[in-house]
C-alpha cells in the first residue's frame, strides 16, 4: 500500500502550522479556512487533526454527481477540479471533514499528498504527522503493545511454576 | 452470572516462536499474502538482570469497549452480544484506516482489497459447534487458550494444581 | 501590500461605533508593526491620530504573524495601567494574532469605555459590539462562537487567570485583565475567513521547513528547557513578567510578532533571519540596522509615554 499521512493525535499540540502551511502552499496565501488539513481545538489541550484518509471506497466519490472524484491505481483519491461545480455534496458527506471548499475558485478540494512529499509533515514540529505506510504503523504499534504486555505481571513475587 | 466474553489467553513462557498459529490461521481463514491476523511478536526484555527474548502471539484482543468500533465512521465494526467477538463487515467498510489509527495494538490488517480485516476468533468454528480456534489447535506447546474468563481461569488453576502436585509428590503413585 | 493588511480598526466603545483607518507603508517601515504600532498610536506619533494618544488599549499582531513559521504568532496588548498610569505591555501566543490578520486587520484600537460588559466581533469590514453575559462561562462562550462563526474563529477572553483562547491559556498575565476590563471588554472575536497574501510564498515555505528542521535536530522535547512550540501552551510564558527584560531587543521581537521566549532559548530566529523572513513575507528588503533603529524608536516612545503620564487615570 502507498504511504499515507498518519496522525498521532496525542502528540499534536494544536499549533496549526500544518494548516497554515498547507493553505500557503496550495492557495498562495496564508490562511486557515481552505486548508486541506484541519486542526480542531477540543476541550482542554486536546486537539484533533483531520485530513483525507484516501479511503478505498470513498463516500465523497459516491456523493459526487459530476464524477469528479476517482481512485488512482496507487490508491489515492483524486479530484478533477475542472469538473467540480462546487455543490459541496462531498463536503457534507465526508465523515472526517477532509474535503473543504476552496473559496477562491469555488471548487471542493482535498489532500493530494503534495504529489508524494506532503508539506504538512515536513513542517510538523512535534512529529504528530508522519508519512508512512499503514502496515509500518500497524507493525510498530503491535510491537509497542507487545512490549507493554510482555512485562505486565512480571517482576512480581509470585511466579507460577 | 459471569462474563460471556470470549477471550484469548497466551502463556508467553510456553510460546517458542514456531509460528504454527500464523500458518494455521491463514489456512483456516483464507488470508492472502500480506495481512497477518495473528502475529508472533518478539520482545526483548530484561528480567532479574537477565536479557531474554519473549514471544507473544498477538491476535485481536476483542476488547470489551473497542476503540476501533468507536472510530469507524460507517458502523462496519460490531461486537457480538453472545460472546463479545468484535467483527468487521467488509461490505460496509470503506477502507479509511481510522480503526488502525484508533487501535492501540495495531490489529487491523489491510489486504490487497484495502479493506479492514482482522482476527475473528474463528467465529465460524464456534458457530459450527467446535470448541477451539485454529491457532489453539495448531499450538503444540498449548500456549494459546480460548474461552470465557471462567474457562480460562479454571484451566490455569488446573495446570497450576497439577504442577504443584507433581512438585510435591513427584509423578509416583501418590501423585497419580 | 503583503504581510501587513494595511488596515486598522478604531472602536469607540462608548458609542458602539467603529471605523476603518488605513496606514501608509512608510509608517509600517518606521514602526514595524505589532507592539510598535501600539506604542506609536499610544504616544501620538502618527500624524492625524493624536486624539487617540494616551486613552486607548490596543491589540496588534506583527508582520510575520499569519505566516506558517514557528514562533511567529505573538500578539501584543498595550495600554496605560488603570492603577498607576504606566504603560503596560502584555503579549501572548496562540493563533489569535494570525486569525486577526486573516480577518483583515493589523490592529484593534479600543477607545473610551463601554457602559456594560461587552464583547467585540470583528468582521472583514466592520465590527459588532454585543453585551456579555457574565454567567455564561468560557467553555459555553467558545462553543457558541464556533457555531456562529465557524471553526476558524478565535477569541481572546479575559478571565481571572489570564487570557484564554479556544486552544487554551495563552497569556497568564493578569495585567491584561485590568487593561481590558477597565474598558468593560470581556472578549474580542476574530473570524479569519479571508486569508493573507504573502510576497514570496515559496521562500516562506522553504525557510519555515528549515527552521522546523533545525529545531527538531536540537532534540528539545515538550516542556523541557527551550522552546516547546507552544502556540498557547508555553510553560515559560506562564512565568512572571519580571523575567522578560524591557529593552530594544524585546521591542523588536514583539514588533515583528516573534515569541521572545522562543528567541531567548537560543534556537529562534536571529535578526538577520528576521530580515530575510520579512523580505519573504512582506517584500520589504530591510537591513538589521533599520530593524534596530525601529526597535530603539519604540523604546524612546515608550519612555516618552511613561514620562508624560504620571497620574493614575482610574476615575
Amino acid at each position: 500500500m502507498e504511504k499515507v499521512i498518519v496522525v498521532n493525535q496525542d502528540l499534536c499540540n494544536g499549533c496549526q502550522l500544518c494548516q497554515m502551511g498547507c493553505h500557503l502552499r496550495k492557495n498562495d496565501r496564508s490562511g486557515l479556512r481552505s486548508s486541506r488539513i484541519q486542526v480542531f481545538h477540543l476541550s482542554g489541550s486536546e486537539n484533533l487533526v483531520q485530513t483525507c484518509n484516501h479511503c478505498e471506497e470513498p463516500i465523497c466519490k459516491t456523493a459526487c454527481l459530476m464524477e469528479a472524484i476517482s481512485k488512482t491505481k496507487k490508491g489515492l483519491t483524486e479530484r478533477n477540479e475542472s469538473a467540480c461545480i462546487g455543490c459541496e455534496a462531498c463536503i457534507a458527506m465526508c465523515p472526517f471533514g477532509a474535503a473543504v471548499l476552496d473559496t477562491d475558485r469555488e471548487v471542493a478540494v482535498s489532500c493530494d499528498l503534495c504529489s508524494g512529499n506532503p508539506y504538512c509533515v515536513t513542517i510538523c514540529p512535534t512529529g504528530a504527522l508522519q508519512f508512512i505506510e499503514p502496515q509500518v504503523e500497524g507493525l510498530s504499534k503491535r510491537q509497542l503493545a507487545a512490549e507493554r504486555m510482555a512485562m505486565a505481571g512480571r517482576n512480581k513475587v509470585y511466579q507460577l511454576p | 452470572m459471569t462474563s460471556r466474553q470470549k477471550t484469548l489467553y497466551v502463556d508467553t513462557r510456553r510460546c517458542m516462536n514456531c509460528r504454527a498459529c500464523e500458518t494455521a490461521c491463514k489456512l483456516e481463514n483464507g488470508v492472502p499474502a500480506g495481512p497477518r491476523w495473528t502475529m508472533v511478536t518478539e520482545v526483548e526484555v530484561t528480567q532479574d538482570g537477565v536479557d531474554k527474548t519473549m514471544f507473544l502471539p498477538m491476535p485481536c484482543l476483542h476488547c470489551g469497549d473497542p476503540a476501533c468500533l468507536k472510530a469507524c465512521p460507517t458502523g462496519a465494526i460490531s461486537k457480538r452480544t453472545v460472546d463479545g467477538i468484535v467483527l468487521v463487515d467488509k461490505e460496509k467498510c470503506i477502507g479509511c484506516r481510522q480503526c488502525l489509527w484508533a487501535c492501540q495494538f495495531g490489529v487491523p490488517q489491510f489486504g490487497p482489497d484495502n479493506k479492514m480485516e482482522k482476527c475473528t476468533l474463528c467465529v465460524h468454528r464456534f458457530d459450527d459447534g467446535l470448541t477451539e480456534t485454529a491457532c489453539q489447535k495448531a499450538c503444540q506447546a498449548e500456549a494459546i487458550m480460548v474461552g470465557t474468563v471462567d474457562e480460562i481461569s479454571k484451566a490455569i488453576r488446573e495446570r497450576y494444581a497439577t504442577s504443584s502436585r507433581n512438585q510435591l509428590f513427584g509423578n509416583g503413585i501418590l501423585g497419580r | 501590500m503583503f504581510g501587513w493588511t494595511g488596515k486598522l480598526i478604531v472602536i469607540d466603545l462608548s458609542k458602539g461605533e467603529c471605523h476603518k483607518e488605513t496606514l501608509l507603508e512608510d509608517y509600517y517601515y518606521q514602526w514595524i508593526g505589532g507592539q510598535g504600532l501600539n506604542i506609536a498610536v499610544q504616544a501620538g506619533k502618527l500624524p492625524g491620530w493624536e486624539r487617540l494618544a494616551g486613552d486607548i488599549v490596543s491589540i496588534a499582531a506583527g508582520p510575520l504573524v499569519g505566516s506558517p513559521v514557528m514562533g511567529e504568532n505573538v500578539w501584543s496588548l498595550d495600554g496605560l495601567h488603570p492603577f498607576n498610569g504606566q504603560l503596560t505591555s502584555v503579549y501572548g501566543t496562540g493563533n489569535w494574532g494570525a486569525v486577526l490578520k486573516f480577518t483583515g486587520w493589523d490592529q484593534v484600537i479600543l477607545w473610551k469605555t463601554a457602559r456594560k460588559p461587552c464583547y467585540i466581533i470583528l468582521y472583514e469590514n466592520g465590527c459588532d459590539i454585543k453585551e456579555y453575559q457574565e454567567n455564561q462561562g468560557t467553555a459555553a462562550f467558545f462553543k457558541i462562537m464556533k457555531r456562529n462563526f465557524g471553526d476558524e474563529a478565535e477569541a481572546l477572553v479575559s478571565t481571572d487567570t489570564g487570557i484564554v483562547t479556544s486552544s487554551g491559556l495563552v497569556s497568564a498575565d493578569s495585567e491584561a485583565r485590568f487593561l481590558l476590563e477597565r474598558r468593560n471588554v470581556k472578549a474580542v472575536i476574530v473570524q479569519g475567513k479571508k486569508g493573507l497574501p504573502l510576497a514570496k510564498p515559496k521562500d516562506v515555505l522553504a525557510q519555515s521547513s528549515q527552521i522546523v528542521k533545525r529545531w527538531k535536530e536540537t532534540g528539545l522535547s515538550n516542556g523541557s528547557n527551550g522552546c516547546a512550540v507552544c502556540h498557547g501552551h508555553c510553560e515559560r510564558l506562564m512565568l512572571s513578567r519580571e523575567s522578560t527584560v524591557q529593552n530594544a531587543a524585546l521591542n523588536l521581537w514583539l514588533a515583528t510578532g516573534s515569541c521572545p521566549q522562543w528567541i531567548s532559548s537560543g534556537l529562534g530566529q536571529s535578526v538577520e533571519e528576521l530580515c530575510s523572513l520579512l523580505e519573504c513575507v512582506t517584500g520589504w528588503s530591510c537591513t538589521p540596522v533599520e530593524l534596530w533603529a525601529g526597535a530603539h524608536r519604540i523604546e524612546e516612545a515608550k519612555q516618552m509615554i511613561n514620562e508624560r503620564i504620571r497620574r493614575p487615570i482610574l476615575s
